[in-house]
């Protein structure tokens, strides 16, 4: 579906002349692509506690960028980076509550993480990576 | 092997719309026990190197053909229609938006949906755009897929399983 949204949206080029490639994805995307600085804060935090954790990302890296991206969103539009894969009655309350923000409860307690951003290595997706660059994100979900 | 077969089993236009929707959008090979691995069969390859849509994807060695999204899209308005009143059995996958797992749930039903067209309807409904239907059927952990027969819940698959996990529930309640 998405893909789809993304073809209507081409047919209609409205961005500025002046639009750099970064603000017409924006369009095409019909949702803001969260901010640098918290795409960067959210990489740094998701390899430091890969190492930490003893944890690796998943072979399929799309995935891990994906939720690291959502994390950067929540981060922008809650202040508090909240899991990206669970559906909360109302986000805010939830993200102050900071049972489900990153690393999450049963992350921190019993190591899972069903966003499969942090895989402990018997995991059957768990790829043999600690690392993820921002290029790397940018390339796998450059076409969402 | 299953998805190898499953490969074999689109049609050569059916390969070229997806190519075309997806505008070089490529799903990435992942292994696991059987159910996802997804070998790239040659004539797909052969195939992607001669569409101008797919360009892309030709760029990775372990890419194959993004097959046509054949799901719908399920919203509160119209769930009724789809799935509650519908004749055929229905499965729907909720999902979130920035849910890494659920792309990859997402490509697993897609499959499932080209192999049991006909039997079954698959349709995706996003739980940021529509929370109504995500908390009357109590969505917390995304990705959830529930299969729908004769407009009641027949049964629900929460979190990423192999493909496998979800032909079998959507077996058990054809034979139902
Ligand atoms: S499941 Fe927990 S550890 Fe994994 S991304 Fe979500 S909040 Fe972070």
């Amino acid at each position: 579906m998405k893909a789809l949204q993304a073809s209507i949206a081409y047919s209609f080029p409205i961005s500025s002349p002046a639009a750099s490639p970064r603000r017409f994805s924006r369009v095409i995307r019909a949702q803001a692509d969260p901010s640098d600085k918290s795409m960067e804060v959210m990489r740094k935090f998701s390899e430091q506690f890969c190492r930490k954790s003893d944890t690796y990302f998943c072979v399929d890296k799309s995935v891990t960028a994906v939720v690291i991206k959502g994390l950067a969103d929540h981060r922008d539009t809650l202040g508090a980076p909240l899991c990206p894969c669970r559906h909360y009655d109302d986000k805010e309350a939830e993200a102050k509550q900071g049972f489900w923000n990153c690393p999450c409860v049963p992350m921190r307690e019993r190591k899972e993480c069903h966003c499969m951003l942090f895989l402990t290595p018997d995991n059957d997706f768990a790829g043999k990576e600690q690392t993820i660059t921002l290029d790397e994100i940018r390339e796998v979900t450059s076409n969402m | 092997m299953a998805s190898a077969a499953s490969v074999a089993l689109i049609s050569y236009s059916d390969c070229c719309q997806g190519f075309q929707q997806y505008k070089g959008r490529f799903p990435i090979a992942y292994e696991s026990p059987g159910a996802l691995l997804f070998p790239a069969p040659s004539f797909l390859s052969l195939h992607q190197k001669n569409h101008i849509g797919c360009l892309r994807a030709t760029r990775r060695p372990s890419v194959v053909c993004a097959i046509r999204p054949k799901t719908g899209t399920v919203t509160q308005t119209s769930w009724d229609n789809l799935v509650t009143k519908n004749e055929s059995p229905v499965l729907v996958e909720f999902y979130a938006s920035w849910c890494g797992p659920c792309q990859m749930v997402h490509r697993v039903i897609n499959e499932i949906a080209v192999e049991y067209k006909g039997k079954l309807k698959c349709f995706t409904l996003n739980t940021d755009n529509d929370s109504a239907m995500a908390e009357e059927y109590d969505i917390k952990a995304v990705p959830v897929v529930l299969l729908f027969k004769n407009g009641r819940k027949h049964s629900s698959v929460i979190g990423t399983m192999p493909k496998e996990f979800y032909v079998a529930a959507i077996e058990k309640m054809l034979a139902s």
